[in-house]
């Protein structure tokens, strides 16, 4: 796998107030890499030092190889941006925007092939100030993927929208995917870096201790799997006694734990002691990314807001 | 080169398309100068001018108006312009891309240019229909060059400026209190306005004085034509803008 984005140690105050802490990362081509992190913990300044609008105050970047600082045209050419909030200029029309912006690129993607991947096909003569905000940010994704960029940075892409919106959106970034486009994006939805990434990072205060696909992330958040049976009362306390991870009451037996085959083996133990059925109902669930998250997030001191699903 | 000069073209027909679709805009890009031209026409467009005998007030009226459309149109309208594409994070965008960011700015400078022109000709136009009052032959050259050289300087001076307005909002009061000022004393609005001397000598040093001066020259038989120091007043000017700009434009909303 060939790294294209390397962060490394990289810190950033904005006077006082430091945002980024010594934040650590790097993306394999390829792949969906997602910084997820509530409002404030650094995501667009993260993204910002990646496309060469801020200098990190200490550590470093590559993008492609390249420092964003200083091989500003270079870079810009291979890498498309879809920032958190940008307008467009008002009155130009949206096939005229896309065929400006190809005309920025060296070996731009093919102009209908561009409409067909936002779903803009029907809107092309629109002006864009008549575009609704969906509209508006399927045209960011026009205009970002114009030059046919290897890496694709999505800040917040589907941020405000409603649910149709978002479908509409995770459609256009999954057919970046089948591209094979490099994408960073960064969101503080819960359901969206499950679904679409590869990889997440959770970001918190400024750095990324936490960095996998949501079984690693519920590892490093010490989540087990999710558990749940009926049992015979002196079962039933008898396990909630031997494994930590649960609790019994009423015949029925829940918690989480980290070794389901362990629990399983026991279970078997118990029935053929007393020849008879120790357990039945079993469901288990694999940890999720919610779990995680809000695992990993109650452990910093900070207050978050919550997040949505 | 080529492929440079094709890029601008390109970029500045698509700001001039652009332009014409905002109707607003561009309908009162156009109506400040004529409207203020036949106001000030019908007031004073008999009145002498000391005791000259060869020309009336209105003569010189109408090169003072041009001047006015040339500061509002390429100074004020495109430093509140930038600086509202620069609140509305278009000009970031355009900075994703590897388009180089001198042709994207010469492109808006050649825009003004051309707008710029367009109303100035409009004025100069209803000078000689409404109150019969046209360049001289002699004087055309003149008047292209405090035409051209004027709202190049102004519009670099609009480009430096809009760095300094850091929000949007703010861009009217900034850009008024710079030039409405001048534009005063420089006799723009009464061509036979009285100031002192040391007042007369630091406003000769200004831009507006020296277009003020060079489109005068075109409709004053007693000019002599395009004379060296206000060409000089608008080269510097211009220069020291477009240097200003180089190091303080900035592509970015403020953080402020």
């Amino acid at each position: 796998m060939t790294t294209v984005v390397e962060v490394d140690r990289v810190s950033k105050s904005f006077g006082a107030q430091p945002v980024l802490r010594e934040l650590s990362f790097s993306i394999d081509q390829g792949e969906i890499f997602c910084l997820l992190g509530p409002n404030g913990a650094g995501k667009t300044t993260t993204l910002e030092i990646l496309e060469g609008f801020l200098t990190p105050d200490s550590g470093s970047v590559r993008v492609l190889g390249c420092d964003p600082m200083t091989s500003g045209e270079t870079l810009r050419r291979r890498v498309g941006v879809v920032l958190q909030e940008s307008g467009f200029p008002k009155f130009f029309r949206v096939g005229e925007l896309i065929d400006t912006w190809r005309s920025y690129y060296d070996h731009p993607l093919p102009y209908d092939d561009i409409l067909d991947l936002v779903g803009l096909r029907s809107d092309e003569a629109k002006l864009v100030r008549k575009l609704s905000g969906g509209q508006r940010r399927r045209l960011d994704f026009a205009l970002a993927v114009a030059g046919d960029p290897e890496i694709i940075f999505l800040d917040e892409p589907t941020t405000g929208f409603d649910p149709e919106a978002r479908a509409r959106c995770w459609e256009a970034i999954a057919g970046l995917r089948e591209l094979g486009k490099t994408i960073l994006l960064t969101t503080h939805y819960l359901d969206e870096a499950e679904r679409l990434g590869d990889r997440i990072a959770v970001l918190l205060d400024g750095a990324a201790d936490a960095i996998g696909n949501t079984q690693e992330l519920a590892q490093l958040a010490r989540i087990g799997v999710t558990v749940s049976f009926q049992a015979p009362a002196r079962v039933a306390d008898q396990l909630a006694g031997e494994f930590p991870g649960l609790d019994a009451a009423d015949e029925m037996v829940e918690g989480q734990i980290d070794d389901v085959r362990a629990l399983l083996r026991r279970l078997e133990m118990l029935e053929e002691q007393a020849s008879q059925r120790a357990f039945t109902s079993l469901r288990v669930q694999p940890p999720n990314l919610e779990q995680a998250y809000l695992s990993l997030v109650g452990r910093q001191s900070n207050p978050t807001e919550p997040t949505p699903r | 080169m080529t492929s440079l000069l094709v890029r601008l073209g390109r970029q500045t027909k698509l700001e001039q398309r652009a332009f014409w679709r905002n109707p607003d805009y561009a309908f009162f890009t156009f109506l400040l100068p004529l409207l203020l031209l036949a106001l000030l026409g019908a007031v004073n467009s008999g009145d002498e001018i000391g005791d000259r005998t060869d020309i009336n007030a209105i003569n010189l009226v109408v090169p003072g108006v041009v001047a006015f459309a040339v500061m509002v149109s390429a100074y004020a309208n495109l430093a509140s312009r930038l600086a509202v594409l620069r609140a509305d994070g278009v000009l970031k965008r355009i900075r994703t891309t590897p388009l180089d960011p001198r042709a994207y700015l010469t492109a808006q400078l050649l825009n003004t240019l051309v707008t710029t022109l367009l109303a100035s000709a409009a004025t100069i136009l209803l000078g000689f229909v409404a109150f019969d009052v046209s360049p001289r032959a002699e004087g055309v050259l003149a008047l292209l060059v405090g035409l051209v050289l004027g709202i190049i300087c102004f519009a670099a001076l609009g480009l430096a400026l809009s760095s300094a307005i850091s929000h949007a909002d703010a861009a009217g009061p900034i850009t008024h209190a710079t030039y409405l000022p001048l534009a005063l004393v420089s006799g723009v609005f009464d061509p036979s306005i009285n100031i002192p001397g040391w007042l007369e000598t630091l406003v000769s040093l200004f831009p507006v004085q020296a277009l003020v001066e060079l489109l005068v020259a075109a409709y004053d038989p007693t000019a002599d034509g395009v004379s060296l120091g206000p060409v000089l007043v608008l080269a510097i000017w211009g220069i020291a803008a477009i240097a200003i700009a180089m190091r303080t434009f900035s592509w970015v909303p403020s953080r402020k």
